[in-house]
């Protein structure tokens, strides 16, 4: 005889968040992946001087380029001693970010109800440099699985544009708001604004235990309106 | 400039300005050098709002001139617990900030980040109400029992004295209020430009942080309202648990002699909910309990 399920009332809500960066080889120009370094570094920083969010959130990071790779499966982010390797490297596939995001999203959010949790809809921060080398049908149709309505785990994203990517492909992608940087911003300063929006969405989320992405846009960004 | 009262607005041009001490989503806090004798010597900070904060100078002059209508005695209890604007700044003429007395020190925590940089961070809520392993992990010391239930003591009177003079705090939340477990215990309201007087607007927006809401007044804020927030603050700091709305886990710290209180302060029918000098007597009587059970 299986013993019966425990029954928590009022489990612990977890906000789970996805970092999913462009690692392309572009990246490696003029300190674009060191500014990707350094805000990582402020956000683990400002999670340790803000315990509430390690109570409420789990942050992953993802990397892509001609593939992706989960760089930092999800995690209280304070307690990691080790930040990953950002390593570009060749192509720009979303194909490949999609695919990776989607798998991932699914058994992370298996593993956290199996654990107890209740799980928010996960938060994607999508960031990219360039545009995608895939088949525009090709990413669309990934795009299109990874946000569809039967997918339990699907993701709210708000994206990011430097460099050389089009603000129109990611206005496709970005599901609650989209920043584009402005032509003659560093790509490197855009991408330590970047960092700041993340931990400040991080922090307000947690204290206010809802996924928040409220908040002017960043020093040197316009907002694209998402229709 | 002797009773410390600066003039109601202040050109910040007038005043030498430091280094930036923080940066909010509302705007950025810099350090006041020489304040030109304004606050009796007291040390403030400007803070200046984004231009996209939609702010209302006269809620704010209004904010302003409420401290300088009280008497000494009260203004001095206000200043002892709330960072009150003491001066609206202008910038262009128009208001554009306000001046703040600076934190004291004993409401500040050092920390070493994992970058190997060294933090000062505010001692804010969010570190009493923070899980013991959350706080050993950041080498930050806990705080037993009888000094929790003495800061809750501390927080209930301060808002009481918000309360008897027609404040409205609106907004809670684990970063606004500051703690300082020393000595008899000090508690700290920050974010004061954002509350409200009674039958009046708030100056700046007050947010409303969902995990803190009044399911009884959705989108308001009143003192009803932070009654029901005192009730969740009493239990949260008890049972150290961010999210939480049920009263049974605070039995533990609160015991069950005080647990209707509780319940009655989370209520969803507002009147039911009990004044804030209600909480006083309980939480003094059991503060005194659980430190005389530690001295045993």
């Amino acid at each position: 005889m299986t013993e019966p399920p425990v029954v928590i009332p009022d489990r612990a809500m977890i906000l789970p968040i996805y970092l999913v960066c462009d690692l392309s080889s572009s990246m490696r120009e003029s300190g674009r992946v060191d500014a990707l370094r350094e805000a990582l570094s402020a956000l683990r920083d400002a999670i340790w001087t803000n315990p509430v969010v390690s109570d409420y959130a789990r942050i992953a990071v993802l990397g892509f380029s001609g593939s992706a790779s989960l760089l930092l499966p999800l995690c209280d982010l304070a307690v990691v001693d080790d930040l990953p390797e950002l390593a570009p490297d060749g192509l720009t596939s979303y194909v490949a970010a999609f695919r990776l995001l989607r798998r991932t999203l699914r058994e992370d959010s298996v593993q956290l109800a199996g654990d107890g949790y209740r799980v928010w809809r996960p938060l994607v921060f999508f960031v990219s440099d360039g545009e995608p080398t895939d088949r525009p049908a090709e990413w669309r149709a990934e795009l299109a699985e990874l946000l569809d309505v039967s997918n339990d785990a699907r993701p709210e994203i708000v994206g990011f544009a430097v460099g050389e990517a089009r603000s129109a492909t990611l206005a496709g992608i970005a599901t609650t708001r989209c920043f584009v940087a402005r032509t003659g911003v560093s790509v490197r300063a855009a991408i330590a604004e970047i960092g700041d929006v993340v931990i400040r969405s991080v922090v307000s989320s947690s204290l206010g235990g809802a996924p928040s992405t409220a908040g002017a846009p960043p020093d040197g960004f316009d907002e694209l309106d998402l229709l | 400039m002797r009773t410390g009262l600066p003039p109601l607005a202040v050109d910040g041009e007038a005043l030498r300005l430091g280094q930036t001490l923080g940066r909010g989503g509302q705007g950025r806090v810099v350090e006041v050098l020489d304040n030109g004798g304004l606050a009796g010597g007291r040390a403030l900070v400007a803070k200046w709002y984004l231009p996209s904060v939609a702010l209302d100078a006269a809620a704010l002059t209004r904010l302003v001139a409420w401290r300088r209508s009280l008497d000494e005695a009260t203004r001095a209890a206000v200043d002892g617990v709330a960072c009150w604007p003491h001066a609206v700044l202008l910038r262009d003429g128009r208001a554009a900030g306000v001046l703040l007395p600076r934190v004291l020190p004993v409401f500040w925590l050092d920390l070493r980040l994992p970058s190997g940089a060294h933090g000062r961070v505010l001692r804010e809520l969010q570190y009493l109400i923070a899980r013991p392993e959350l706080l050993v992990r950041r080498g930050v010391p806990d705080v037993d029992a009888g000094t929790r239930l003495r800061l809750l003591v501390r927080f209930v009177e301060a808002v009481a004295l918000m309360h008897a003079n027609d404040v409205v705090l609106g907004d809670l939340s684990v970063k606004n209020v500051l703690f300082s477990p020393a000595g008899r215990g000090r508690v700290h309201l920050l974010d004061c430009d954002a509350l409200r007087l009674t039958g009046t607007n708030p100056a700046v927006g007050q947010p409303n942080s969902p995990g803190w809401d009044d399911p009884a007044f959705p989108g308001t804020q009143n003192q009803q309202s932070d009654r029901y927030k005192l009730a969740l603050t009493v239990l949260r700091v008890l049972a150290r648990d961010f999210h939480t709305r049920d009263p049974d886990d605070a039995a533990g710290l609160l015991g069950r002699e005080y647990l209707p209180l509780l319940r009655a302060g989370l209520s969803g029918d507002p009147d039911a909910r009990p004044p804030t000098a209600a909480w006083l007597r309980p939480l003094r009587r059991r503060a005194e309990e659980l430190t005389s059970s530690q001295e045993r």
